[in-house]
C-alpha cells in the first residue's frame, strides 16, 4: 500500500505544481487544492502501519498496538482539510471580485493593469 | 494561575463572534471591541507578571496526559510577545478609528482584527506544532482579508500575491510536520525537542529542520522570501501594515527562536553558516532595497526587511548573548516600526501622499508629525539615546564577542547605510518647501502614534532595564531542559 500511496502523493504534486504556474485564477486556486490534498495524503501517509486495522477498539479486537494504524495523524488530517477548505473558499471569493472589479481573471493582466 | 493561559485565545474569538452579529451598529461594536482589547492587555500583562519570576505557566487543553492533547505555554519570550501583539493590534485599531471614515467597510475590519489577533496570540502561547499551524492558518487568512480590504487594483494583487505565497508556505509547513511525524511520532514540542536530539541531526531531521525555516521565514520576509513584504506594508491599509510590520512578521521569527532553541536544536547548529548568510542577505538587500524608493511607506517596508535580518543574525549567532540582542531587538523593533508606519499613515492623511518628493516642507506645516517621524528615523538609524541605537550596539558587541568579524563587520556596514537612508528620507520629507496643503486628522490619530512613538525613547533611556530583561528571556530560553521539565510536570 505504501508505494501506491507515494505514487499518488506524486501525481498530486505534478499535477499541482502544473496548475499552480496556470495564468488562469481558477486553475490556480484548483492547483493549490491539489497540493493541499497531497500534503493531507503525506500526514495520513506518516502514521501509516503497513496493513494496519483501523484504530477502534471492540471487545474482541487485537490488544496489541503494533496492529493498528496511528489516530493522530488521522485527527490531524481533519483539521488540515478544514484549513484548506476556507482557504480555498476564500481565494475563490477573492476571484470573484478581482473578475467582477477587473473583468478579467488572468494573472499576468492583473499584473499588467497595476503596471 | 495556568487557567489564564487560554484566555487570550477565547476572549478575541468570543468577541470577534459577537462583533460579526453586532455589524450593523457600528458605534457599539466600536465600543466593544475596545473594551475587549483593553480587557485583552491586562490580561497578557498578568501573565507576563506571572511568567517574569522564571516560572514557565503550563495548561493542558482537555486534560490529556503529556505527550497528547494541545498544551498552552508561557515562558518569559511568550510574555513578552503577548504583550507586543496585544498592545501594537490595540494601538492599531485605535487608530483605525480615524484612519477610516464613516462608510469604509468598518463593520468587517472589527471582527477580522479580532480573529488575527487570537492568531497571533495563539501562536505564541501554543507548546504543539501542528496547533501552531492551526492558529498560523487563523492569523494568515484574517490577514489575507485584510489585505485585500477594499478591493481596489493595487491591493487585489497583493491579496493573490500574499495568499498565494502563504498557501505554499501551509503546505510545506504540513509537509514538515508530516515528516516529523513519521521520524518520532510526536508533534508536542517539549517531546520533540528530547526526541530529536536523541535521533542525533541525521540527514533527514536536518532537511525537516530546513523545511520548517523556510515555512517561518516565509512569515517572518527573510531572504529570499522577503519579496511579498514592501507591496504588502505599503498597499494594505496603514493600520494592517502597522501589524504586519510590528507583530505578523515576529510571529515568523518567534516560531524560528522556539526551532533554534527547542525543537532543532542540532540541525540548527549543523546549518548556522547558512542561516548567519540568510541574515546578511537580508540585511544587505532591506538596506540597498531603500535607496531607489520615492514611497515613504516602501522605504519603511524595506527597512523593515533590513531589521528583521538584523534579528535573524542575532538568532543565527545561536549563543545566549546574541538571543538576548535579538530578543532585544525584536521588542524595540516592534513598537517602533508600527508606530513608524502609523505616522506614515497620519501624514498620508494630513498631505494625502505617501510621495517623498511631493511631500516637502513638513516641519514647517505639520510639526508634531514631522517630529515624530523624526524620533522614529533617529533611532533607526541608530542614534544614541534612542533604543536603536543599543539595539544595533549589543547585537554587534555580541557577534564580535564570539569572533564573528567578517559577517558582523557587514552588519556594521549596512548599519552606516541605514545611517545614509534614514537620514535623506527626513530631509527629503521634511525640509525645504512646497508639497501640498496639510489637512486635519483626528485626535484618536495623534495618540495612538504617540502612544507607541513613546516606547522608542523609554527602550532607550531604559535600554539597561530592557537589556536586563532580555538576558533574562535569554536565559530561559538556553535552557530547554527548563521547558521540557515544566511540560512534563504539569497537572
Amino acid at each position: 500500500m505504501t508505494w501506491y500511496l507515494s505514487i499518488t502523493i506524486g501525481i498530486l504534486v505534478t499535477m499541482g505544481t502544473y496548475m499552480v504556474m496556470q495564468r488562469r485564477v481558477l486553475q490556480v486556486i484548483l492547483g493549490f487544492s491539489l497540493l493541499s490534498h497531497a500534503t493531507n495524503l503525506m500526514i495520513v501517509a506518516s502514521g501509516w502501519v503497513g496493513d494496519g486495522l483501523s484504530p477502534i477498539l471492540s471487545t474482541n479486537a487485537r490488544l496489541e498496538p503494533g496492529a493498528y494504524v496511528d489516530p493522530l495523524p488521522q485527527a490531524m488530517v481533519l483539521t488540515a482539510i478544514v484549513i484548506g477548505f476556507a482557504v480555498t473558499a476564500f481565494l475563490l471569493v477573492l476571484a470573484l471580485n478581482a473578475y467582477l472589479k477587473l473583468k478579467t481573471d488572468d494573472m499576468d493582466e492583473i499584473r499588467r493593469l497595476k503596471g | 494561575m495556568s487557567m489564564l493561559l487560554p484566555m487570550p485565545v477565547v476572549l478575541p474569538l468570543a468577541t470577534a463572534v459577537v462583533l460579526f452579529l453586532l455589524r450593523n451598529r457600528q458605534a457599539v461594536q466600536e465600543r466593544l471591541s475596545i473594551a475587549s482589547l483593553s480587557v485583552n492587555l491586562v490580561l497578557v500583562l498578568f501573565i507576563l507578571r506571572t511568567t517574569a519570576g522564571g516560572e514557565i505557566l503550563i495548561h493542558r487543553m482537555g486534560m490529556w496526559p503529556f505527550p497528547y492533547g494541545i498544551i498552552l505555554a508561557a515562558d518569559r519570550l511568550t510574555g513578552t510577545m503577548l504583550i507586543l501583539a496585544a498592545a501594537i493590534v490595540g494601538a492599531c485599531t485605535i487608530f483605525a478609528q480615524g484612519y477610516l471614515s464613516r462608510n469604509e467597510r468598518k463593520e468587517a475590519f472589527h471582527p477580522l482584527i479580532h480573529f488575527q489577533l487570537m492568531g497571533i496570540q495563539g501562536a505564541f502561547l501554543t507548546g504543539d506544532l501542528f496547533n501552531l499551524f492551526v492558529f498560523f492558518e487563523v492569523m494568515l487568512i484574517s490577514t489575507y482579508a485584510l489585505l485585500a480590504f477594499y478591493y481596489n487594483l493595487d491591493q487585489l494583487e497583493v491579496a493573490f500575491k500574499y495568499t498565494f505565497l502563504n498557501i505554499i508556505a501551509s503546505a510545506m509547513f504540513l509537509v514538515g510536520v508530516s515528516l516529523l511525524y513519521a521520524q518520532v511520532g510526536t508533534v508536542n514540542m517539549a517531546d520533540l525537542s528530547v526526541k530529536v536530539s536523541e535521533l542525533g541531526p541525521q540527514p533527514l531531521m536536518v532537511v525537516t529542520a530546513l523545511i520548517f525555516l523556510f515555512v517561518f521565514s516565509m512569515k517572518a520576509a527573510l531572504f529570499p522570501m522577503h519579496l511579498w513584504l514592501p507591496s504588502a506594508h505599503s498597499i494594505s491599509p496603514t493600520h494592517i501594515g502597522a501589524i504586519l510590520a510590528g507583530v505578523l512578521v515576529k510571529v515568523g521569527i518567534y516560531a524560528i527562536i522556539r526551532c533554534a532553541t527547542l525543537i532543532f536544536i542540532g540541525p540548527y547548529e549543523k546549518f548556522q553558516t547558512l542561516l548567519m548568510v540568510i541574515a546578511l542577505a537580508t540585511i544587505i538587500w532591506g538596506a540597498l532595497g531603500t535607496l531607489p524608493q520615492k514611497s515613504l511607506k516602501r522605504i519603511l517596508a524595506y527597512s523593515t526587511i533590513n531589521q528583521l535580518g538584523y534579528i535573524a543574525f542575532g538568532i543565527s549567532l545561536l549563543s545566549p548573548l546574541g538571543m538576548t540582542a535579538a530578543v532585544f531587538y525584536i521588542v524595540c523593533h516592534a513598537f517602533l516600526k508600527s508606530s513608524m508606519l502609523l505616522a506614515a499613515g497620519l501624514n498620508q492623511k494630513l498631505t494625502g501622499t505617501v510621495d517623498l518628493e511631493k511631500m516637502g516642507g513638513l516641519m514647517k506645516k505639520a510639526p508634531y508629525t514631522s517630529s515624530l517621524l523624526l524620533v522614529g528615523f533617529l533611532s533607526l538609524a541608530g542614534i544614541p539615546p534612542l533604543n536603536g541605537f543599543f539595539a544595533k550596539f549589543f547585537l554587534l558587541q555580541a557577534g564580535f564577542s564570539q569572533g564573528a568579524y567578517l559577517a558582523t563587520g557587514i552588519a556594521l556596514l549596512m548599519g552606516v547605510v541605514s545611517l545614509y537612508y534614514n537620514f535623506t528620507t527626513y530631509q527629503r520629507m521634511a525640509w525645504g518647501d512646497g508639497g501640498n496643503e496639510v489637512g486635519e486628522a483626528p485626535l484618536v490619530m495623534y495618540s495612538s502614534v504617540s502612544f507607541l512613538a513613546a516606547f522608542a525613547v523609554i527602550f532607550g533611556l531604559g535600554a539597561a532595564w530592557l537589556y536586563d530583561w532580555s538576558l533574562l528571556v535569554a536565559a530561559q530560553l538556553t535552557r530547554p531542559e527548563l521547558y521540557i521539565s515544566a511540560m512534563r510536570s504539569a497537572l
